[in-house]
């Protein structure tokens, strides 16, 4: 061996290590042979791993044979001392059962809602991460605005030949398109197997699909799966429901019974957080076929109708302004002039598309940063109570153990080691409520899955980087709730505490601490109750309002792509021979929900408009219930009537106050006369304010037939309408749904909302009472003997009662008159979202107010009753 | 003999006899790879050799350093009379055993 020094070096940090914590008398031996070995091993196996080695093996020489001799490893006894302070803490806890219990399950509770909820936002704020790609990747949107600049709608897709002739143009950048069938959801059938089922979620895209989002195949080639036309990947959820165990590869799908599809490949489930979750992906190479299939007349070359959301990749290195800049110069060279000022096409970025859009035509409803938010705050809220019951509580016992921390002062124990005590102590109880935690939480998945509207993703919730800051922040709690409770104690006078027994939280200078603390719990409390309650108040307010028209008993029966949209009338003589189906209408959209804007012309002004336009047939107005306001209804004895319109009286004062009767209203190059007026009635949903509506005949548009069936027999109603069903759709799925089910489904996420603030509220009311119920309990143990007294000298139960319960009452009143402006304020910021909501009631917050205050005293009185009732003869007998 | 003496203190306290005046952790664990073509952690012979001496086995005395060893010096380890005895005992009552196995074939 040359003895020259090499110029690479055993890695530094690790040989600092080696010296701080190696005694004297061993590091030339210890030190030296390592080094030795190192320079040996780096030439015979390499440096990096002769690295690891050395680390290792100074790893391994950290033990106490080799710890210096002078240090506090030995002679403070540290480790000793640890397994002494983990020994009487589980004493502790063990001896004061009643306290342990609350600490450990209260900040347990906490923990769950803290592991529930965080996991769900991390979720939500991590959607689409997961492409390789992903900060290159933006969406196509489209807005459409009238002349006046306002902006008509606001579509998530882009027409046909968006993307194609894009990325011709722009050749740097790829494009590719999602379309699916919207208007129609496809029937996929498997015939070896007899399976056919509705399939939402059949995407039809580019070859380049799998270049750009990273989705991955199970079985089958990425680059080739989607090359050729007629080719079909599924997810291996639908190769097992359609295949079940049969390899899927190679076999034939039919779609709308008519298109044969060959499976090229089989995709691994899509992630929970894919703002776009496919089952079925085909290619839009052969999508005159699907057209054909599905009856649609639309074609994919129009410039005008919008089904295909498209997105794009860009080079690195390219902005967002760049590309924007592209698709301003992209509008006037192929929309048509018509349209091109009209038009704009604003970019949004993939992964923000989860949180921040919400646009018409969505490929799934999205979430917003709102509901993340209130998430958050509920999460905050409640482990701050759980802290704040863990540090009063951890307080109040240390001062009653004042005896003990005196006999340590006095048997030379420093302020140091009794920290090291009390933290010991409060970092094992914050560890086993987290394995209570975890054991909760498993326990409340499922519910707190219908909360939230999400599924948990076990992927986060496993990551080690998740379970780590889960166990890292209970750590911190841990600290956090130990520290002030050992300062208290370190701050103790060991006489005063040997000769008083107990040292009185009350009446030093933490009292105003703890004071406030509890008064900020309580506070928390009653601004979660009022945010439950009102949240609920709209939610049922939105329910309950009257629509101006009929939603109940109302059976909506999908008809598009089938043969009763030509025989309606038939179908509907059909259906009325039950005396129980009241009556029936064929329409064009769920009434109620929304109806899209349609460009009508209105007489007396130059250009057309986009308005609502409803298409329903003549007993529209019969069906829903709407009251007619001027003119009249549409006459089915009238063939005429086909041709006219009715609108309503918003659309008639927009138009010229009174002066509609005699004009008329163009729709697909023919003036229609209006013969009606209807009330004003919400047909879209309560977040929208009521717009103008047309209302017209063309039997093209109808999408869903609208049956009023009685309220008794709704059983056999339903079963006469599939019996009809049958005669004429026999081969085809019978699908309806209760018109007022699918509205209130609207409100989902009031309702969630609502759900979510109302238990955790529970939960907050509940922690505050738990820690209000250990505080008592230590308070009144405090006064056992003045209470004694006060019995023999005639004091009646309940004055003493009051006079337990008059301090924390107080800090509750307090409590809430800091919460209700706070309160009230959330309240209004929420309900601005609305056009339609309630008002404040001043009586919902005194009534969140009596709420907690209730609750406290019966806490209190539940507790200092046993103190109460005990015979003076007793609580005075020993001193 | 009084002394009970694990598997790996005998191999070491063999090699530090076999390796005379060069026996150190460094040289015991090339050996023993050599040996044994498996690979062993210094602090493992360091270990060993600690309760080697503590028994009285081995003694050792600090020697020369180089420059690879960062200027720390080595420590050297040398067979006592009572280990080279142990030993000795270890590897008679071995053989003798082995002496007594019946010849065996595995065919």
């Amino acid at each position: 061996m040359e003895n020259q020094h090499p110029s690479f070096k055993p890695p530094k940090w690790a040989d600092r290590f080696l010296r701080w914590y190696c005694d004297s008398a061993l590091i030339n031996e210890i030190q030296g042979d390592l080094h030795e070995v190192f320079y040996i091993r780096s030439e015979k196996i390499g440096r990096f791993r002769a690295q690891w080695l050395f680390i290792w093996e100074v790893v391994r020489s950290f033990k106490p044979s080799n710890f210096k001799q002078n240090n506090r490893f030995k002679n403070l006894n540290y480790f000793n001392m640890f397994r002494n302070n983990y020994i009487t803490s589980v004493r502790s806890l063990m001896k004061h059962k009643f306290y342990s219990f609350i600490k450990i399950i209260g900040l347990a509770i906490a923990l769950a809602s803290v592991i529930l909820i965080s996991s769900f936002v991390y979720n939500e704020l991590s959607f689409d991460q997961f492409h390789e790609k992903s900060d290159q990747i933006y969406r196509f949107s489209e807005l459409f605005s009238n002349e006046q600049g306002v902006v008509e709608e606001k579509s998530a897709s882009v027409p046909f030949p968006f993307g194609p002739t894009f990325q011709n143009d722009y050749p740097e950048v790829k494009t590719i398109r999602l379309y699916q069938t919207f208007q129609k959801v496809p029937l996929l059938t498997y015939q070896d197997g007899q399976k056919s089922f509705y399939e939402e979620k059949l995407f039809f895209t580019d070859s380049l699909f799998f270049d750009i989002f990273s989705f991955e195949l199970a079985q089958g080639n990425p680059e080739t799966a989607l090359d050729n036309p007629r080719s079909l990947v599924l997810t291996e959820r639908m190769a097992k429901k359609y295949f079940g165990d049969e390899s899927a590869m190679g076999k034939t799908i039919l779609f709308e019974n008519s298109l044969p599809l060959v499976v090229t490949g089989i995709a691994k489930n899509p992630p929970i957080n894919s703002h776009f979750k496919f089952d079925f992906l085909s290619t839009l190479m052969n999508i005159d076929e699907v057209f054909q299939a599905t009856g649609n007349r639309f074609g994919d070359k129009g410039w005008y109708w919008n089904p295909c959301h498209t997105y794009v990749l860009i080079p690195k290195g390219m902005t967002q302004e760049q590309l924007q800049q592209y698709t301003d110069e992209f509008i006037p060279r192929h929309f048509s002039e018509r349209m091109a000022p009209f038009v704009e096409i604003p970019l949004q970025k993939l992964t923000d598309i989860h949180l921040t859009s919400s646009l018409y035509q969505e490929i799934e409803p999205n979430r917003d940063y709102k509901s993340i938010y209130i998430a958050l705050a509920i999460a905050a809220f409640i482990i701050i109570i759980a802290v704040i019951n863990f540090m009063n509580l951890s307080a109040a016992r240390s001062s009653q153990r004042a005896k003990e921390v005196a006999v340590r002062k006095v048997m030379g124990s420093n302020v140091r080691q009794l920290f090291d005590q009390f933290l010991t102590e409060s970092l094992l109880t914050c560890i086993i409520s987290l394995i209570v935690a975890v054991a909760l939480a498993g326990v409340f998945v499922k519910p707190f899955e219908q909360i939230t509207n999400a599924p948990i993703n076990y992927e986060i919730l496993f990551s080690p980087v998740f379970m780590a800051s889960i166990l890292g922040f209970t750590l911190f709690i841990g600290l956090l709730s130990g520290v002030y409770p050992a300062f208290i104690v370190s701050a103790f006078k060991p006489v005063d505490a040997l000769k008083i027994g107990n040292i009185k939280l009350t009446g030093n200078r933490s009292s105003l601490l703890w004071k406030s603390l509890i008064v900020f719990q309580f506070a928390i409390s009653v601004i979660l109750i009022v945010g439950a309650i009102i949240v609920n108040q709209q939610h049922l307010f939105l329910l309950n309002k009257d629509m101006g028209f009929d939603k109940e008993q109302v059976v909506m029966l999908p008809i598009r792509g089938t043969g009763i949209k030509a025989q309606s009338d038939e179908f509907k003589q059909e259906l009325l021979r039950n005396s129980d189906i009241v009556s029936a209408s064929a329409m064009s959209d769920i009434l109620g929900n929304d109806v899209p804007l349609r460009p009508f012309l209105f007489e007396g002004q130059q250009k057309g408009q986009n308005v609502p336009g409803l298409f329903a047939d003549f007993d529209f107005i019969k069906t829903f219930g709407l009251k007619l306001k001027q003119g009249r209804d549409f006459d089915e004895a009238l063939e005429t009537d086909k041709e006219t319109f009715i609108i309503n009286e918003s659309a008639a004062q927009a138009w010229d106050s009174a002066a509609w009767e005699g004009k008329a209203i163009g729709w697909s190059r023919k003036m229609r006369p209006v013969i009606g007026v209807i009330e004003d009635f919400h047909f879209a949903d309560l977040k929208q304010d009521i717009r103008p509506l047309v209302i017209t005949y063309s039997p093209g548009w109808h999408a869903y037939m609208a049956i009023r069936i009685r309220p008794e027999n709704i059983f056999q109603s339903m079963q006469s309408i599939e019996g009809v069903w049958n005669q004429f759709e026999p081969g085809r799925p019978f699908t309806p749904f209760f018109l007022d089910e699918r509205l209130n489904n609207i409100y989902e996420g009031e309702q969630k909302i609502s759900q979510m603030v109302g238990y955790f509220s529970v939960i907050s009311i509940l922690l505050a009472a738990l820690g209000l119920l250990g505080l008592t309990n230590y308070s009144t143990l405090l006064r056992v003997k003045e209470i004694g007294v006060r019995k023999v000298l005639g004091a009646s139960v309940p004055s003493i009662l009051r006079l337990l319960s008059k301090d924390y009452a107080i800090l509750v009143i307090i409590a809430n008159l800091i919460a209700w402006p706070a309160a009230w304020y959330f309240a209004r910021e929420w309900l601005a979202n609305f056009t339609f909501k309630i008002d404040l009631n001043f009586w919902v917050f005194v009534f969140a107010g009596l709420a907690t205050l209730a609750m406290s005293i019966l806490t209190i009185c539940f507790q200092a009753l046993k103190t109460v009732r005990l015979n003076p003869s007793q609580s005075l007998r020993s001193e | 003999m009084s002394r009970s003496i694990g598997s790996l203190e005998e191999v070491i306290l063999l090699m530090v006899i076999v390796l005379e005046d060069n026996a150190y952790a460094v040289t015991i664990s090339e050996e023993y790879s050599r040996q044994f073509s498996k690979s062993i952690t210094i602090p493992a012979i360091h270990t060993v050799l600690r309760r080697l001496e503590e028994k009285g086995l081995i003694k050792s005395r600090v020697g020369g350093s180089t420059n690879l060893r960062g200027g720390r010096s080595k420590r050297f380890y040398y067979i006592t009379k009572v280990g080279y005895e142990t030993a000795k005992e270890l590897n008679e009552q071995r053989a003798m055993l082995w002496n007594m196995a019946p010849k065996l074939s595995f065919n």
